[in-house]
């Protein structure tokens, strides 16, 4: 029976390596399994699971570390219910970007922190199936030069920003190519900080992010459009880890039921109807 | 003979020591991951381009902040040292300087100029670049701690020297300008290249203002990649600038030293 499971999930394994992110599976060593082959969820301790978090972040994150909310707390503890453990099993662990893509052995089962899957990732990490798909904000002082922005053309002449480990930069970089060097910040307040001061026309960041910031800036701060980047946000594992495979039957089963979208709409603002730039 | 046999004797032991350590590291188990994590030649390589960017604002940043500290830090110090009641207000206006400025953490003092003072809405401070607030925050910072090192080297210089030069007839800023500072400067030039090396590393600390320099640079190839590789390159980048530094700074103090007391 165990044995028959066992292929069962390699099979499954096999199969959403193969459709999901291309190359991810090939050279797997699957050195973090550590060979235990039980049934039930694949963890670093048994009956507890450890994950990694970063939670600065409103709303995906909300601190404090001891007892964190937010949308992606949410997500994991709605797995977390689905694998058949209760959500007093779960540790969270304070990951830094550093430590979780460091080659080696991981002290986390798995780890959640906005992060947008691209196939350049994925040959380091594995990623679960995506539990949000989402745009890129565009986010702009109301009484600055971005006030004005209709198109993607536009933003071309003023000064961009963009948090530091988003994949915002990279397409600032590389689609928009502005004018001038875009500037770079290392947390969300920060970048929205300089928004406000002006030293920053306009920033790019996740759409949820971009609209919490605008709810909460006492009409400083506006959403002049969102643009059309298709990311869809994962969870990492280490390369090979089976755990993969059951929290992607999880996330399915929440698609499925509705709960997913029940978690979206409870924690981003759906109030605000923002345009697509072209 | 003494001599040779010295170097022998230091060769081996040099040799014995790096071999010890080679041992040490590459037998570790985790080796692999250190090597395909930190040092990737593949991604250094690839990094190199956006990294160096990154670190030709940093060299440009320290360029122009160490000679503004040395430019400031020197005033500071003369303020600090001005005798007499009536300059009492300036003493203390270089005392509470020193004291906050050498007391906050420099991200913080480059969190409230880079954004505090773009948000003031005033017309020549509100209105330049990320770099300049980063200049302005190191000239700031360091200032506070080379004024400390310039004190200490005025009043490394006996009293007698003061003395003497007032009696002759120079005014108490000749007697600063011609037999005090000359002094004091050559005594602090050892700590004045500690501050400086100092200095040179913080001005990966400006990326918390927005400047994209050479860690920044490096994070965002690991952002992209999920390779950290990129900030060995930046390690190696500093360190290509602050070894030689060093070293040419040694050899002029050196060179000078010897020429002073020929001179003697």
């Amino acid at each position: 029976m165990r044995i028959l499971l066992c292929s069962l999930a390699l099979v499954v394994a096999a199969m959403t390596a193969g459709c999901g992110s291309s190359s991810s599976s090939g050279s797997s060593s699957g050195q973090n399994s550590s060979g235990s082959t039980t049934a039930s969820p694949h963890l670093l301790t048994p009956g507890q699971i450890t994950v990694g978090i970063e939670p600065y972040g409103p709303p995906f994150q909300i601190p404090p570390m001891s007892h964190p909310t937010g949308f992606e707390i949410s997500v994991v503890e709605d797995i977390v219910k689905k694998l058949g453990l209760q959500q007093s099993d779960i540790k969270w662990m304070h990951v830094p970007f550093g430590k979780v893509v460091f080659p080696g052995p991981k002290q986390w089962d798995m780890d959640i922190d906005d992060f947008t899957v691209t196939p350049q990732r994925a040959q380091v990490v594995d990623f679960s199936d995506s539990y949000l798909d989402t745009n890129a904000g565009v986010l702009v002082s109301k009484s600055g030069k971005g006030a004005n922005v209709t198109s993607i053309a536009d933003l071309k002449q003023l000064q961009l920003c963009a948090q530091s480990k988003t994949t915002d930069l990279d397409y600032i970089t590389n689609t928009i190519k502005p004018a001038k060097a875009p500037l770079e910040y290392p947390s969300t307040p920060l970048a929205n900080e300089a928004v406000i001061a002006g030293v920053c026309d306009a920033e790019l960041n996740d759409l949820p992010i971009v609209e919490d910031a605008v709810s909460k800036s006492k009409g400083k701060l506006e959403a002049v459009g969102q643009i059309d980047t298709g990311e869809h946000l994962g969870i990492v594992f280490a390369k090979g880890n089976p755990l993969r495979d059951q929290v992607n039957q999880a996330l399915a089963a929440m698609k499925a039921d509705g709960s997913l979208e029940a978690l979206q709409k409870k924690w981003f603002s759906k109030d605000l109807a923002i345009p697509t730039l072209q | 003979m003494l001599r040779s046999r010295g170097f022998w004797i230091s060769t081996a032991s040099t040799v014995v020591f790096l071999v010890v350590i080679a041992v040490l590291l590459l037998t570790a188990p985790g080796i692999h991951n250190l090597h395909e994590g930190l040092f990737s030649v593949q991604d250094m390589r690839a990094a190199l381009p956006s990294v160096w960017d990154g670190f030709k604002i940093n060299l440009k940043m320290m360029a122009i902040a160490e000679v503004l500290v040395l430019i400031c830090a020197l005033g500071v110090a003369i303020l600090r040292g001005l005798p007499g009641p009536a300059a009492f207000p300036l003493r203390v206006v270089a005392i509470v300087y020193t004291d906050v400025f050498r007391g906050l953490p420099t991200i913080l003092v480059a969190i409230f100029i880079g954004l505090g003072f773009p948000s003031l809405g005033l017309s020549v401070i509100s209105t330049q670049s990320p770099f300049t607030y980063g200049v302005v925050t190191l000239t700031l910072v360091y200032s506070a701690y080379v004024a400390e090192v310039y004190r200490a080297g005025i009043e490394s210089v006996h009293q007698s020297q003061t003395a003497a030069a007032r009696s002759l007839g120079l005014s108490y800023s000749q007697t600063l300008r011609f037999v005090i500072l000359p002094q004091a400067v050559r005594r602090v030039i050892p700590p004045l290249v500690n501050d400086f090396i100092g200095l040179q590393k913080d001005t990966a600390l400006v990326f918390f203002i927005g400047v994209i320099e050479a860690l920044q640079a490096a994070q965002d190839y690991a952002n992209v990649t999920y390779n950290l590789s990129g900030l060995t390159v930046a390690g190696l980048l500093f360190i290509a600038i602050t070894i030689p530094f060093t070293r040419l700074v040694d050899y002029l103090v050196k060179r000078d030293r010897r020429r002073t007391q020929a001179a003697g």
